[in-house]
């Protein structure tokens, strides 16, 4: 009788992948945030190259500009994503040596983001009616954390990934560790997410991403995290790529 | 007087408290011929300096480049190359004083942007390092998809010619004892023009007109641009046409197709059709980007990838002429970054002789190696 009762509560409370990620997509986060990257790029031979970045963002990501500080040979350059629902996303990028602006496709989402691990897909959110989602485990854990490990699998949507597993974390459903496959089912890269909380919200404190093919990886540390400044829409307009926000 | 401007500026607005910023770069190469192995004599930019106040609203910028330039007595010179004032109003933005203006879609050839001369000692040269700067004034206006500009600028818009391969005779001709006939007197005149941009999905389309002069005659011409921007899948096509109209109705037309390619073994692939088709121009007229003035049609294909965990960057290209006189050019070059600061770069342009008389064929005798080293600051 035991067992029946646990069962019973166990089909009736279990969750599905959709709505777990229902739960992920519906986390309450700030309506702005700005903040300074460090981005560490380490190749196989143990070379790091590192670059410091401003970032903006609004509308949880959807919208969000990087200006480039350093290296040297990079300071100048800046990214503008606006993401739409029913339309292509929106990538462009101020080149001050050559003094355009150049508007770049936003299906070449394999490429590489400033020679980093990270592919200008990983920088996109994923929209939810593009993938199918199932929980493969729900009573994993992680350091110490439980959590679920959720698998998505990009339906009908070029993509440079076969399917990732992530393993969300059960209190906050916050993204905490991913795997992400090539299209050959291989894996390609491994991601760490660490978070920081601010006034209830949790944002991205540190990636890691490592390419496994390439023995490579990337860790971005974000500081200077500000929240709900005000950061209007208009901010995210060409011309605000050309200059680097005041100090 | 410009080096007072600049100083004056900079002292305002330090007063002001406005930010400072600095960035540039130190150039070292040695570029030789590979027919002579002699030093090509070609100018060197061996320093470029951009210095940046921000104040409110407003910035200063400026770029003065350390020249070298065997021809000239003294070698030395530093360049003003631009120093303006730039105005961030909600519309856009305005710029006053002497700069570069970039207009167009496709990449480094483009015939709808010709605001600015060009100096054909760095003909080679990417971006704006081509570019000689001019006294403008310029806005740009943004409207929910779409974007205006509007310049006007006040200056002599001549040229400057590479001092070791004889543009000169080609455009001109020469005179009985062989000698080339020298360029027209440059006064300075007003130009002005607008472009009108508009974005869409997958898609951007642009129109332009410049009230300009011809930069080797010196004679007025107007140029109507239409360019078109369009993605599909992983697949990018920039379009630019300008059809130019002369003085005395000579009318012909420039174009060029871009196509860039999805990633393929991690290579960057870029294909560039262009070419000039004549109407009734009577002479080489000195609009558009260098290239077009070699031939009247040309094809380039050109590939990048990163090497050995991004420590080595290949770039490549095949140019072929398949205008008067064919011939085509190969080139490549290796830049390897020591750290993030200092690069080393290698590059070698090799250029191979056609059937018969054309300006691309004159090119052979300058096929060169270089080797630099850059440090950035």
């Amino acid at each position: 009788m035991k067992f029946l009762i646990v069962l019973f509560v166990s089909i009736v409370f279990s969750m599905t992948g959709k709505e777990l990620s229902i739960l992920m997509d519906n986390r309450e986060s700030p309506k702005d945030v700005s903040s300074e990257l460090n981005m560490e790029i380490t190749n196989k031979k143990g070379r790091v190259r590192k670059s410091k970045i401003k970032s903006i963002s609004k509308d949880n990501n959807a919208k969000q500009i990087l200006w480039f500080l350093s290296p040297a040979d990079d300071k100048g350059i800046s990214y503008l994503k606006i993401e739409h629902d029913n339309q292509d996303d929106e990538i462009r990028l101020w080149l001050p040596g050559f003094k355009k602006f150049r508007r770049i496709s936003s299906n070449k989402k394999a490429d590489s983001f400033m020679g980093s691990d990270l592919s200008y897909e990983d920088m996109t959110s994923r929209q939810m009616k593009d993938y199918s989602f199932k929980i493969i485990d729900s009573n994993a854990d992680i350091d110490g954390k439980s959590c679920y490990i959720l698998e998505s699998i990009p339906n009908g949507i070029d993509s440079e990934y076969s399917r990732h597993i992530t393993w969300v974390d059960d209190n906050t459903y916050l993204a905490i560790k991913e795997e992400s496959f090539n299209q050959n089912g291989n894996l390609l890269k491994l991601k760490k997410i660490k978070y920081k909380l601010i006034d209830s919200f949790h944002l991205v404190s540190e990636i890691f991403v490592e390419n496994i093919q390439k023995k490579s990886n990337t860790k971005l540390t974000f500081s200077n995290l500000n929240i709900n400044t005000g950061i209007k829409n208009k901010m995210f307009q060409e011309k605000n790529m050309k200059r680097l926000p005041r100090k | 007087m410009k080096l007072k401007i600049v100083l004056f500026s900079i002292l305002l607005l330090n007063n002001l408290n406005a930010e400072f910023s600095y960035s540039g770069k130190i150039y070292l190469p040695y570029n030789f011929n590979l027919k002579t192995y002699k030093n090509t004599e070609l100018p060197i930019r061996f320093v470029d300096l951009n210095l940046n106040y921000s104040f409110l609203n407003i910035d200063f910028k400026s770029n003065i480049a350390l020249e070298y330039d065997w021809s000239t007595e003294p070698n030395e010179k530093i360049n003003l190359r631009e120093y303006y004032f730039s105005y961030y109003p909600s519309f856009g933005e305005i710029t006053i004083g002497k700069q570069i203006i970039s207009w167009g879609f496709a990449d480094g050839n483009n015939p709808t942007d010709n605001i600015n001369p060009y100096d054909f000692n760095y003909m080679f040269a990417s971006g704006v390092d081509r570019k000689i700067g001019v006294h403008s004034i310029s806005s740009t206006m943004y409207y929910h998809n779409s974007k205006i500009n509007l310049v006007m600028s006040y200056d002599d818009f001549k040229h400057h010619f590479n001092s070791q391969i004889p543009f000169e005779c080609f455009i001109y001709g020469s005179n009985d004892d062989g000698n080339c006939l020298n360029a027209p007197e440059f006064s300075k005149h007003i130009e002005y023009g607008i472009d009108f941009q508009y974005n869409m999905n997958q898609a951007e389309i642009a129109i332009s007109y410049l009230n300009s002069h011809d930069r080797f005659h010196n004679e007025n011409i107007q140029t109507i641009g239409a360019n078109l921007l369009y993605m599909h899948d992983e697949f990018t096509f920039r379009f630019e046409n300008a059809f130019y109209i002369a003085n005395n109705n000579e009318k012909f037309l420039q174009g060029i197709i871009q196509v860039e390619y999805p990633e393929l073994f991690r290579f960057n692939a870029t294909t560039q059709l262009f070419g000039t088709y004549d109407f009734n121009a009577k002479k080489i007229y000195g609009i558009g980007p260098p290239l077009f003035i070699l031939s009247e049609y040309m094809i380039i294909f050109s590939t990048s990838r990163m090497f050995l965990d991004d420590v080595i960057e290949l770039n490549n290209f095949i140019l072929y002429n398949l205008g008067k006189g064919h011939g085509y050019s190969i080139g490549g070059e290796v830049n390897y970054t020591l750290n993030d600061y200092i690069q080393s770069s290698i590059n070698i342009s090799k250029f191979f002789k056609g059937s018969g008389t054309s300006s691309f064929n004159n090119l052979e005798n300058h096929s060169n190696l270089k080797i630099s080293l850059t440090y950035f600051f």
